[in-house]
């Protein structure tokens, strides 16, 4: 491709003018040497998004060198994934550029759990960082928000994933160093992959509500528990058709659930009462007297019907959900004008 | 009582055992063993149930839009052990199934005899 040709050169004199910019002064000749080691070492592996591998320590290098941190800081982005991802032994990572790199790349490649304890120590106040380790935090800091960036190239489960350690961990740390920007960046990238997509859409409403019904199989103690964490699911999913989806699918799971939360055939019982609530059960009404096997056909019948309700929610337009919704309300009314009716005796 | 091994519970043992200090949501889980949901949570329920699994609500003070809460699931060391144990027990699956757990993840593969 043209553009990673074309990368190559362009992308070195980026950093080394970067760097010069909060420091005229410095020796940029390590920041070139880095720039070598991290292309040379790097060279043939790639990033999920398809671009060579060298495009993310740069990237982290530009972010760095912008922050206006130290060329040996510059050089640590460079060099932060060499010891992890290539077979750049650590001995020669210190003869090339001394003990202080060395000992700072090997800094950044710290745990989710070592940046915990770092937060916690930053908010307890208890330790002041050491100017090595506010280096190496940034660096990780940078790295993580290219990370952010191009996001959109890990798998869907991974990206909230990221997000949430993001929002937990890193923006915080971001915060203690000052790094206002990038925390601000960092903050609003998490929010945007946590946040619920799907505030004014029918479909996926009427899906959810078909969900909520079914979960009226349950023994009613779990039943608030696994509507929300359902919810919380549904709110994560991107697209209308995969919360559709998740709905339809997990809906067949909740007699299976409901018969491993409690050994009884109660979920069928209460089937045959989904079904009449449905309006499809004036046929099953006569049938469902007391009568084991008659509650089982009941249950089999409403939860075909449930099925074929989830499949109308496919269809092209939104006509089937509104007549789905009528159906929905049309159960409501008569229960609540019952109630009122009993009230009024 | 031990949970029934069938392959999808075997499956959903083995992504939790292939990192067993990392707590997951439903949805992650179903994306990791490459299962439909309607079959996932229930097995989550049966597990939790046992004692394998453990669960509980997100941290909510981390949430700062809105978002409801996820459950997140992790197994217990018992649970690991004894998790262990079942899959060591139950016949070796055959070459096909393994194939498909080695797809899903490689960590997978290697099955103990």
């Amino acid at each position: 491709m043209k553009r990673a040709s074309m990368a190559a050169p362009s992308a070195l004199s980026q950093v080394v003018a970067l760097t010069r910019a909060s420091h005229p002064t410095a020796d940029v000749q390590p920041v070139r040497a880095a720039y070598d080691v991290a292309a040379r070492w790097h060279a043939g592996q790639r990033r999920k998004s398809g671009e060579p591998y060298l495009s993310h320590p740069v990237a982290v290098a530009l972010i760095v060198a912008g922050l206006g941190l130290s060329p040996r800081a510059v050089c640590v982005a460079l060099l932060h994934d060499v010891l992890e991802d290539t077979d750049y032994p650590l001995e020669r990572l210190r003869r090339d550029f001394g003990d202080d790199v060395a000992r700072l790349v090997v800094a950044t490649s710290m745990t989710a759990d070592q940046v915990r304890a770092i937060k916690e120590q930053l908010r307890s106040n208890s330790a002041p960082l050491t100017s090595e380790q506010a280096e190496a935090l940034a660096v990780k800091v940078a790295d993580r928000l290219h990370n952010m960036r191009t996001l959109r190239w890990l798998a869907p489960a991974r990206q909230t994933e990221k997000a949430r350690q993001t929002r937990e961990l890193v923006v915080p740390v971001a915060r203690h160093l000052g790094l206002v920007e990038v925390e601000y960046e960092l903050a609003a990238l998490s929010d945007r992959m946590l946040r619920p997509h799907f505030v004014a859409d029918r479909t996926t409403q009427a899906s959810v509500r078909l969900l909520d019904l079914s979960v009226g199989l349950l023994p009613q103690p779990v039943q608030a528990r696994w509507r929300e964490e359902w919810a919380a699911e549904v709110a994560t999913l991107p697209t209308r058709r995969a919360r559709v989806w998740f709905c339809a699918r997990t809906m067949l799971g909740v007699p299976q659930l409901a018969r491993t939360v409690r050994d009884s055939p109660l979920w069928a019982v209460n089937l045959a009462r989904i079904a009449r609530i449905l309006g499809i059960g004036s046929a099953i009404v006569a049938v469902t007297a007391p009568g084991a096997v008659a509650v089982w056909v009941a249950g089999g019948i409403a939860m075909g019907a449930l099925i074929l309700l989830t499949a109308l929610l496919f269809a092209p337009n939104d006509a089937p959900t509104r007549r789905l919704a009528n159906l929905i309300s049309a159960w409501r009314h008569p229960t609540t004008a019952r109630r009122r009716k009993v009230r009024g005796n | 009582m031990a949970p029934r091994m069938t392959l999808q519970t075997q499956l959903v043992l083995r992504a939790f055992l292939a990192d067993p200090t990392q707590s997951r949501y439903g949805l992650e889980l179903c994306g990791l063993v490459g299962l439909p949901s309607g079959t996932v949570y229930p097995i989550l329920a049966r597990l939790e149930q046992v004692g394998w699994l453990d669960s509980d609500w997100e941290d909510v003070g981390l949430i700062t839009d809105g978002r409801p809460r996820r459950r997140f699931y992790r197994i217990t060391e018992d649970g690991a052990e004894q998790a262990r144990d079942a899959l060591a027990r139950t016949p070796r699956a055959g070459r096909r199934v393994r194939a498909g757990w080695a797809a899903t993840d490689p960590t997978l593969g290697g099955v103990t005899r």
